[in-house]
């Protein structure tokens, strides 16, 4: 019977092929670490060559500062900068003790929004007609005979359903015209941005094309992506004039949809550049645990420049109309950016 | 059942295992021209359902979305049909499973963890080929082989999809033993005696599964999936149509291995009692992709017909 238990141990042990197949856990050291994070970067990252950036430079910058013996912390703070050389948002580094992220974007920029200014005198201008509706405060305005819906939406995080929609712009029936307010709006989940930007159309348009990093070539994407304004089916729909209010805080999918509102003949944008963020971000772990992410993607407008090349709109998108928010008005209650607005609904200029 | 079991003496038990293993081996290594050369047998077959359960390990390691080992335990199902004869086998294969894996990391920060689900499906037909090793039974033939897995890691948010699905042409070699367990106690409880059969039939088998040739799909190069289109499944989809890549012999390793036993009853079932293991390397241009998956599966075999048990 031996001889059998023999054959069976060694049947139980070719099945158990675990260890060849998943090897040893990577090595964890300050270096490995450093290195694959530059790696991953140097493959990935949509915007490389569009932002000029040489990355082997700054591997030889950053990688005498790495040392075997240095505390995570350290190391957090030296890959913090290395990733905050993409001058992208989009670029983060989680550890379990905090994250990253690049600021000049807006800190740089005029804040251009005031919450107070706008919730005390037009929000709240007719307390009967402002209401919260699941992420959207609004409200309608009655402006020298001109009735003004008035849309304030602030992340585009914040998860909507249809009904809550609908009930919105059932609001916005028979006004002349919808202001929607995406200042400071940080982005989220670039499906609510396809849906919202659904509700003001009537025509399928052209809003972007999107491109994915496809190899490890600098240039190697994959063909593009059309990405359309799809008119929402069975929904309530406000086709008449839009003003959407953006500043330098309006980033991620806020200038994706920028880019709807861009292809809609009707809309304008009013306010201040976005503050970009059009490369979708992705990312992983590196061999320590902590998670990265970065662009890896790249949107591209329908306008073209006079060559006939593709706006790359990563930086933020221009508005239609170019208005900064006053503080002597601002001081005696008066939003110029969102009064801006209103004069486009009422001249169409 | 009247077979029994024949005891062999000799003081070179070791050697003689050991040359029947590497003879096992050899048979395996060259089953692609072996020949089927029982002889011809009455068109009768038995059909047998096969269920089961149990609970073993997942483990993973996707370079996409990370270069570190994911491992955890998982619960799986299993269900079987085959069609036998005594030169054939036609097989249905399924096992399912879904778990949670994680990795320990340095420091007071706990572990990340992630879902792991997967699906293997084999179907083929095997032949029996002869094989001189006295009740040594070994099949051999083609399969179609499919294989799925899903992976989650939440903490990645828009990055958390992982999968691999590859379908393919492959070849199955099975070898199964019977034996039989000898016993002629008999016990008396009261007024009541149960007397244990002399021989209950035992078959011990190894399947073991290799892929020639198939479609690979997985995760694109940047590790976007759906987020970017106006429909989450066209984008899905899309992605799974971009990445599919054609794999021949040598770019790709798909292992599957079946190490189970039959414990046949009075009514012609049988309990069945298993390890199975399968495990994939695929190197998708600088994002490999590693999976190892074993689970312990205790089940039924349920006969189908009223024909008697025709391997003997």
């Amino acid at each position: 019977m031996k001889k059998y238990l023999l054959v069976l141990l060694m049947m139980v042990v070719l099945a158990s092929c675990t260890k060849p197949f998943l090897g040893d856990q990577p090595e964890n050291s300050p270096r490995e670490n450093f290195e694959y994070l530059w790696e991953q970067i140097r493959q990935k990252y949509s915007f490389l060559t569009y932002k000029q950036i040489d990355w082997d430079e700054v591997y030889n910058r950053y990688s005498p500062r790495i040392r075997p013996d240095m505390s995570d912390e350290a190391l957090f703070r030296v890959l913090e900068a290395m990733t905050n050389e993409l001058r992208d948002g989009h670029a983060n580094l989680f550890a379990p003790f905090t994250f990253s992220n690049y600021y000049p974007v807006f800190l740089n920029s005029p804040v251009n929004y005031d919450s107070r200014l706008l919730l005390e005198h037009y929000m709240l201008r007719y307390p009967e007609k402002y209401f919260v509706t699941g992420p959207f405060q609004h409200t309608v305005l009655d402006t020298l005979g001109l009735k003004i819906g008035l849309i304030s939406y602030r992340s585009f995080s914040g998860s909507f359903s249809g009904a809550e929609l609908d009930f919105v712009l059932g609001k916005m029936s028979g006004v002349d015209g919808v202001i929607l307010d995406l200042r400071s709006n940080g982005g989220g989940a670039i499906q609510h941005a396809h849906n919202l930007a659904g509700r003001f159309t009537a025509v399928e348009r052209i809003a972007y094309y999107s491109r994915i990093k496809g190899g490890p070539d600098p240039d190697h994407f994959t063909p593009e992506s059309v990405i359309r304004t799809i008119p929402a089916a069975s929904s309530r729909r406000f086709t008449g004039r839009l003003a959407v209010l953006t500043n330098r805080g309006s980033y991620s999918a806020t200038s994706m949809f920028a880019l709807h509102v861009r292809a809609l003949p009707q809309a304008r944008l009013v306010g201040d550049t976005t503050g970009g963020g059009l490369g979708a971000p992705n990312g992983g772990e590196l061999p320590n645990g902590w998670y990265y992410r970065f662009s890896v993607t790249q949107s591209l407008s329908p306008e073209t420049d006079p060559s006939g090349n593709r706006y790359n709109w990563e930086d933020g998108v221009p508005p239609h109309i170019r208005v900064d928010l006053d503080p002597l008005l601002a001081a005696q209650g008066f939003d110029s950016m969102l009064e801006r607005g209103i004069s486009y609904i009422q001249s169409g200029n | 059942m009247t077979k029994r079991y024949q005891y062999r003496s000799g003081n070179n038990s070791k050697l003689q295992a050991l040359r029947q293993l590497a003879l096992v081996l050899i048979m395996l290594c060259y089953s692609y021209v072996a020949d089927a050369v029982t002889p011809k047998q009455p068109k009768m077959a038995n059909r047998v359902l096969l269920m089961g359960g149990g609970y073993g390990n997942a483990g993973f390691r996707d370079q996409l979305q990370s270069p570190r080992i994911y491992q955890g335990g998982s619960f799986s199902f299993s269900a079987g049909y085959e069609k036998l004869d005594a030169r054939r086998i036609k097989l249905l294969d399924l096992v399912a499973f879904t778990g949670t894996a994680g990795n320990q990391l340095s420091g007071s920060f706990g572990s990340n963890s992630a879902s792991v689900m997967g699906l293997q499906y084999t179907g083929g037909r095997l032949w029996r080929i002869r094989l001189p090793l006295g009740r040594w039974q070994w099949y051999a033939g083609p399969a179609i082989q499919l294989y799925t897995q899903l992976r989650t890691l939440p903490d990645l948010g828009n990055s958390s999809l992982g999968y691999d699905f590859y379908a393919g042409l492959g070849g199955v070699s099975r070898l199964e033993f019977p034996l039989y367990l000898k016993s002629d106690r008999s016990y008396k409880f009261l007024i009541f005696r149960y007397t244990r059969r002399a021989l209950r039939p035992i078959r011990l088998g190894w399947q073991l599964e290799l892929p020639l040739a198939g479609l690979h799909t997985r995760s694109p190069f940047a590790g976007v999936t759906n987020t970017i289109g106006n429909d989450p499944v066209d984008g899905l989809l899309a992605d799974l149509m971009d990445n599919s890549r054609f794999k021949g012999p040598g770019s790709y390793l798909y292992l599957r291995n079946h190490f189970y036993g039959h414990y046949f009853l009075k009514n012609g079932n049988a309990l069945t009692f298993g390890w199975q293991w399968a495990g994939y390397a695929y190197n998708y241009e600088s994002q490999p992709t590693r999976s190892s998956n074993g689970q312990i599966l205790l089940g039924l075999r349920i006969k189908l017909d009223k024909n008697g048990e025709l391997r003997k």
